[in-house]
């Protein structure tokens, strides 16, 4: 390893936690709601589910795909959750994760074996699935209601020792992920194929099984960052999620991990999936701005981190 | 992409084998149109009467027009999903500066043809952006395009203003439900055209070829001494001109821009349109009849489904599943 390499690794894994130090600062002394424990547990409320998808997206990345379809996959989780939820209370929280698993294992069959490129599948996929949450939505598209007295809807309301329940699912998540991709065999896996895929058939590595799995899982933790929405609204919606296949890219691409795939910590993610937090809290508590806003900042901010990447890591093998 | 060998080795004869999924994939969007127009007849009440014909090929014009446009993109190997947004920004360009003027530069509202042409301007805009941020940048075009999509509304929203998020317009709609002659549609008339002009881009034009050894294999395209930076950014760019005509002639038609609706999913119908048709998603040649055929073929879907009653929220469903049996089709083997 030469020095240039130490370099451009410093900026590129000590970057976002500088960024969202800094943005932490300026947003404490420019608000301060901001400092509440409150407004933090909030933040932390409010990312809980994108945040959750950018933890399977990351692994999508790591392993050279793309996953477009989690928003849709969290519409159709929401609305069959809401419609379970008056029933057994165990159906209303497996059967959206397993339809999430379901329909991530679609995306990976399309990818493996028919040979789709991932965003392709995945675009054909987040606007069939968006249509499946419609099909299954009331007449006309309506939201369905939730069962407001059933333990679901109070998963979002509820807190252990003052942290709320949707943050502690995430963390927890994202410790295991953070383990699984550094200790575990599969974790290693999908960095060799992201690497450098043909290297990692040479090797032995079981590609398309692990690509499935990659894709099950993202599929999987958008099924509960649906479940989480309809606990949090009190409702299946059809209509909702949308965009956060942008908010969760960004939130990876943030953190540090490069869209080429092969390169990047899970535990970065987090700070990406903050620094999109504070920016939308920060919006809020402005309050001057339309939420359009929002997006327009996320986007630009992945815009510009992955021209810093290309440009920092002097990577031309970014393919346009 | 991998190189695609034509395979000549065994050309001994005049009797090349045909085979069935060859000839298949050739006339895959004729195909379809054949079904779907047999399937529609007889399904379908009062499919074979002028006035549902007419109907058709003016519904058909936005798809049509933005399947052109991403027909040469997909063509260069790359994709843009961000077309229903230019739409929307082309729209509501047009639509401020001619209903409303900007008043806090003090701009009076001006007449049509300043204001369309400022609404081209800026779709043909969003696409050199997309262009620059792929080729001249070299971030990946799903990305791009993702984030022009996603932000493009609210830009548009912003264009816009604060009034509603509709605005009528009077002259221009006429013009959106012209018939020429009485009979033939305006946008009929703008559909010849632009096909022809296509056409004659892809036929005969250095671009064309171009744009398609640049989607064969980007790397040798640059050594050959193609500038691949600059094709690349006509390409989108083209695409941004041809989803204006779009934006604009669909706002004329209904009489409204509304930025949350105004090309809303309209890159699946383009998608779909031009994986009927034939076209590489690996980038490769262009074939635009086939896109033609590909996007009546989705035409043909969405009206299958209004005029049978069958609920609206199934056509994406049907839209996603041709998508990916259209792709199947499409692999290499």
């Amino acid at each position: 390893m030469t020095k240039k390499i130490d370099t451009t690794r410093l900026i590129r894994s000590q970057g976002p936690l500088v960024t969202l130090l800094v943005m932490c600062a300026v947003a404490a002394c420019w608000f301060p709601e901001f400092r509440t424990y409150d407004n933090m547990a909030n933040i932390f409320k409010q990312v809980s589910m994108t945040g959750l998808i950018s933890i399977g997206m990351t692994f999508v990345i790591l392993s050279g795909g793309i996953d477009l379809s989690v928003g849709s996959i969290a519409a159709v989780a929401s609305v069959i959750a809401a419609r379970l939820s008056g029933g057994v209370g165990l159906f209303a929280v497996l059967v959206p994760i397993i339809a999430g698993i379901t329909i991530g294992a679609a995306n990976g069959v399309l990818i493996t074996r028919a040979k789709i490129p991932p965003f392709i599948a995945t675009l054909s996929m987040m606007l069939g699935a968006r249509g499946l949450a419609f099909i299954m939505a009331d007449k006309g598209g309506a939201p369905v209601g939730a069962d407001k007295t059933a333990w679901l809807s109070q998963i979002s309301k509820a807190d252990l020792l003052g942290v709320p329940w949707p943050a502690i699912i995430f963390v927890l998540a994202l410790v295991v992920a953070i383990l699984v991709a550094r200790y575990t065999p599969f974790g290693r896996s999908v960095y060799a194929i992201g690497g450098n895929e043909e290297a990692a058939v040479m090797m032995g590595l079981n590609v398309s099984r692990n690509k499935m799995l990659v894709y099950m899982i993202c599929g999987g933790l958008a099924g509960v960052a649906g479940l989480l929405l309809t606990s949090r609204v009190n409702s299946g919606q059809p209509t909702a999620a949308a965009g956060w296949e942008l908010i969760a890219i960004a939130a990876v691409v943030i953190g540090g991990t490069a869209l080429t795939g092969g390169v990047g910590k899970m535990s970065h993610t987090l700070y990406g999936v903050l620094i999109l937090g504070i920016i939308r809290n920060v919006i809020n508590l402005y309050g001057k701005l339309d939420y359009w806003y929002i997006d327009l900042i996320t986007g630009i901010l992945l815009l510009a981190v992955v021209l810093l990447q290309t440009r920092i890591a002097g990577k031309q093998a970014v393919k346009p | 992409m991998t190189s695609k060998p034509d395979a000549p080795a065994v050309e001994t004869g005049m009797l090349k084998p045909i085979k069935a999924t060859e000839v298949f994939r050739k006339y895959e969007s004729m195909f379809f149109f054949v079904v779907l127009i047999i399937l529609n007849a007889f399904i379908t009440p009062e499919f074979l009467e002028w006035g549902t014909l007419r109907n058709t090929l003016v519904q058909v014009f936005p798809v049509m027009m933005v399947a052109l446009g991403m027909t040469m993109v997909i063509s260069s190997g790359g994709i843009d999903i961000s077309v229903g947004s230019i739409m929307a920004i082309s729209g509501a360009t047009t639509a401020r500066l001619y209903v409303t003027g900007v008043s806090s530069l003090g701009l009076e509202p001006v007449g049509l043809a300043p204001a369309l042409a400022c609404g081209v301007a800026a779709a043909c805009m969003c696409g050199f952006l997309n262009g620059i941020l792929i080729a001249k940048c070299k971030i990946q075009p799903i990305i791009v395009t993702l984030v022009v999509m996603i932000a493009g509304r609210g830009l548009a929203q912003i264009i816009l203003g604060e009034l509603s998020t509709s605005l009528l317009f009077t002259s221009f709609a006429d013009f959106g439900s012209l018939r020429i002659g009485g009979v033939i549609p305006v946008q009929m008339l703008i559909v010849v055209v632009i096909v022809a002009a296509m056409i004659f881009v892809v036929k005969k034009t250095n671009f064309a070829k171009r744009v398609e050894a640049i989607g064969d294999n980007r790397r040798a395209a640059r050594l050959v001494g193609i500038n691949t930076v600059w094709v690349t950014v006509g390409v989108y760019t083209l695409c941004g001109l041809l989803c204006s005509i779009a934006g604009n002639m669909e706002a004329a038609r209904i009489s409204v821009v509304n930025v949350g609706s105004l090309g809303l999913l309209v890159e699946l119908d383009a998608i779909a349109a031009v994986a009927i048709g034939g076209t590489a998603f690996s980038g490769g040649k262009a074939r635009i009849m086939g896109t033609v055929f590909g996007a009546i073929v989705v035409q043909l879907v969405t009206i299958i489904v209004n005029m049978n009653n069958i609920p609206d929220k199934y056509s994406l469903l049907f839209k996603a599943v041709i998508v990916i049996i259209a792709l199947w089709t499409q692999r290499k083997k």
